[in-house]
C-alpha cells in the first residue's frame, strides 16, 4: 500500500511505497521528508467542521476575556495617569516621569468642582467627568501653574478633521488670560493635524488674552500668518481643518464655561463657595445673571411677577437659581 | 533535526532580502504607508508585526493537521485576531504612550496581508519550528522596510529622528525648509517605490 510523504523544503506531498532517498519534487534529502499518517477522523466532514469552529470560538473567547480582565486594572491606571499628565501639561508641567505624576497632580490641583449649564455648582468630582460628558456638565480644576499663578483648568472637547479633539486650557480665575494649554486628538493626520499635540503649537497660547473687545470669548485659531488680533493664534500649516477644529473648540468651549459661571460672578469664588453664600452678599450678581437681588427678599426677576423669593422660586419658569438654593437650604 | 539547519536558516534569512514581504512579495503596503511618518511608531509597528507573525505561524502550524480545509481562512483569522487583541491590550497596559501613538494601526495588523499570506503559504504546510522562524524572518523583513521609510520621512519631513532634532538650526537659518510632502502618505508610496527600485537594481535576478 502506498504511503503518503511530505517534504518540508518544498511543502509538497507525494505517495510512495516506502521512504525514498530524496524528494521526487525538489530533490531534498531524507531529513526533510516525513510520513503523513492517515487520520482516524475525517477533517473535512460537516460535523467535525462545526464542532471545530464552536470549540475554537469558545476557547478564544475565554482567553480574551481572561486577558482583558487581568490587564484591566493596569490599563485603567494608565488612562488615569495619562489624563492627569494632560492636565499637568496645561499647567506647563511637561515631561515628568510617570511615577511623579500623581504627586505633582495632588500638589498643584487644589480643588475641583462641576458646574451645570444653569450655574449649579457641585464640589469635587471633576476628575470623574468623562470627556464626552462635557457640555452637559463642566468640570473645573482650581490649580496653580508651574510658575505658581492661580489658574482654572477647563477641559474642552471638539471635533477635528477625522475624529474627536479634546484639550485642557488653563486660564486666570477671571477668564482674562491663557496660562497654558494642552490639546490631543483621536486620529488626526500624523505629521500634520497631529502636530496640535506638540508643545510647539500649544505653547503659542500662553499669555494671550481670552476675551475680545465685546467682552465675549474671542480666543481662536486662524491660518498661520493671518493673525490680526492678540486673541488669534497661528494654526498648523497643512492642517487647516484640524486647526479650525481647535479654534472652534477653544472659542465655543470657553464661552460655555463663561456662560455657566456667569460672566459677572467671580468664577474662583463660584468654584469654592456654594451659590447660597454668593447670594448672601449684597454686591453679588447671581450666576444666572437675571439680576435677582437676594438680600432684600423681593424677587428681581421681572418676568416672575411675584412678591417674595419663596413664591417666585416655586414656579417652574422662574430662573432665580440662587434663591432656589437658598430656600432649599433653609428648609433643610 | 538541527535547530538551524539549512532549510530553517533559509526560512529565517530569505524574507530579509531576496524574498522580502514588502519589496518582493509586495504585501503589507497599506500599513507601511500609514505609520511611517515618524521613526518610533514604525519601529514599534515592525516589532508588533514580528511578534504576531511569529506566534500566529507557530500556532497555525501546530494545529495545521486538525484544521478543516473549508474553514481554514476563518481559523487563521481567528488566531490572528486573538493575538492582535492580546498584543494591543498588553501595549495598553504596559506601554500606554506607544499604544496611543499607534492608535488604530495595532488593530489593523489583523488585515495585514503578510500575516495571511505567510499562514496560507508556509505555516499550513510546515512544522512549527520552521514556521516560527519564517514568521520572525518576514516580520523583520517588513520592519526593515518600515524603518527605512520612516527614517527618511522623519528626517526630511520634520528634521528629527526619534523626536530628536538632527538637522541643525544653522541649515534652517540658511534657507533649508522641511519637506512637508514627506509627511503625506503619498510620499511613502514613492519612497517604497524607490526602495524597490534600489533593491531590484542590486539583485539582478529579481528583474
Amino acid at each position: 500500500m502506498a504511503k503518503k510523504f511530505i517534504c518540508s523544503q518544498c511543502g509538497q506531498t507525494f505517495e510512495a511505497a516506502s521512504m525514498p532517498d530524496k524528494c521526487p519534487i525538489c530533490g531534498a534529502d531524507t531529513s526533510h521528508l516525513s510520513e503523513v499518517k492517515s487520520k482516524g477522523i475525517n477533517t473535512n466532514g460537516n460535523v467535525y467542521t462545526i464542532c471545530y469552529a464552536a470549540v475554537m470560538v469558545v476557547l478564544v473567547a475565554f482567553l480574551l476575556a481572561f486577558v482583558s480582565s487581568a490587564l484591566k486594572p493596569a490599563q485603567d491606571a494608565n488612562v488615569a495617569i495619562d489624563k492627569k499628565k494632560q492636565i499637568l501639561a496645561s499647567l506647563n508641567v511637561r515631561g515628568i516621569a510617570k511615577s511623579d505624576v500623581e504627586a505633582k497632580f495632588d500638589e498643584l490641583i487644589q480643588e475641583t468642582c462641576v458646574v451645570t449649564p444653569d450655574g449649579q455648582v457641585t464640589e469635587g468630582g471633576a476628575f470623574e467627568v468623562e470627556t464626552k460628558e462635557i457640555g452637559e456638565k463642566f468640570p473645573v480644576y482650581k490649580a496653580k501653574t508651574a510658575a505658581g499663578d492661580e489658574a482654572l483648568v477647563l477641559p474642552l472637547k471638539g471635533r477635528g478633521l477625522w475624529g474627536g479633539l479634546w484639550g485642557y486650557v488653563a486660564v486666570t480665575p477671571d477668564f482674562q488670560k491663557v496660562l497654558g494649554a494642552y490639546f490631543d486628538h483621536e486620529s488626526e493626520t500624523a505629521g500634520l493635524g497631529a502636530l496640535i499635540k506638540e508643545e510647539k503649537f500649544q505653547s503659542q497660547f500662553i499669555g494671550h488674552p481670552v476675551m475680545g473687545a465685546d467682552g465675549k470669548v474671542a480666543l481662536t485659531v486662524v491660518k498661520k500668518g493671518a493673525s490680526e488680533a492678540e486673541t488669534q493664534i497661528d494654526g498648523v500649516t497643512g492642517a487647516t481643518l484640524t486647526s479650525k477644529g481647535v479654534g472652534e473648540m477653544v472659542l465655543s468651549g470657553i464661552q460655555q464655561y463663561v456662560d455657566a459661571f456667569g460672566a459677572a460672578a467671580n468664577p474662583a469664588d463660584a468654584c469654592s463657595q456654594s451659590e447660597t453664600k454668593c447670594c448672601d452678599k449684597p454686591e453679588c450678581v447671581c450666576a444666572t445673571k437675571r439680576g435677582c437681588a437676594c438680600q432684600d427678599g423681593s424677587c428681581g426677576d421681572a418676568a416672575c411677577n411675584c412678591a417674595s423669593d419663596a413664591q417666585c422660586c416655586a414656579k417652574e419658569e422662574c430662573s432665580c437659581a440662587c434663591v432656589k438654593n437658598a430656600d432649599l437650604d433653609k428648609e433643610q | 533535526m538541527a535547530l538551524l539547519s539549512k532549510a530553517n536558516k533559509e526560512a529565517l534569512i530569505s524574507p530579509l532580502n531576496l524574498n522580502n514581504p514588502v519589496v518582493v512579495q509586495v504585501l503589507g503596503i497599506c500599513s507601511a504607508l500609514a505609520v511611517t511618518a515618524q521613526l518610533e511608531p514604525a519601529i514599534v509597528m515592525g516589532l508588533s508585526v514580528t511578534i504576531i507573525t511569529a506566534f500566529s505561524n507557530l500556532i497555525i502550524s501546530l494545529i495545521r493537521n486538525s484544521i478543516p480545509n473549508r474553514i481554514r481562512i476563518i481559523v487563521q483569522l481567528v488566531v490572528v485576531a486573538a493575538l492582535v487583541t492580546i498584543v494591543s491590550q498588553v501595549l495598553k497596559a504596559f506601554a500606554y504612550d506607544v499604544s496611543v501613538q499607534l492608535s488604530v494601526y495595532v488593530g489593523l495588523i489583523i488585515t495585514n496581508c503578510i500575516l495571511m499570506g505567510r499562514l496560507e503559504a508556509f505555516a499550513m504546510m510546515n512544522k512549527p519550528w520552521p514556521s516560527f522562524l519564517d514568521g520572525i524572518g518576514n516580520g523583520i523583513g517588513y520592519a526593515i522596510i518600515l524603518v527605512i521609510v520612516g527614517f527618511f520621512r522623519e528626517l526630511l519631513g520634520a528634521g528629527t529622528l526619534l523626536g530628536f532634532q538632527v538637522v541643525p538650526q544653522w541649515c534652517y537659518d540658511h534657507g533649508y525648509v522641511n519637506n512637508g510632502m514627506m509627511t503625506m502618505p503619498a510620499m511613502s508610496l514613492i519612497l517604497v517605490g524607490c526602495v524597490i527600485w534600489a533593491h531590484r537594481a542590486y539583485n539582478k535576478d529579481l528583474q
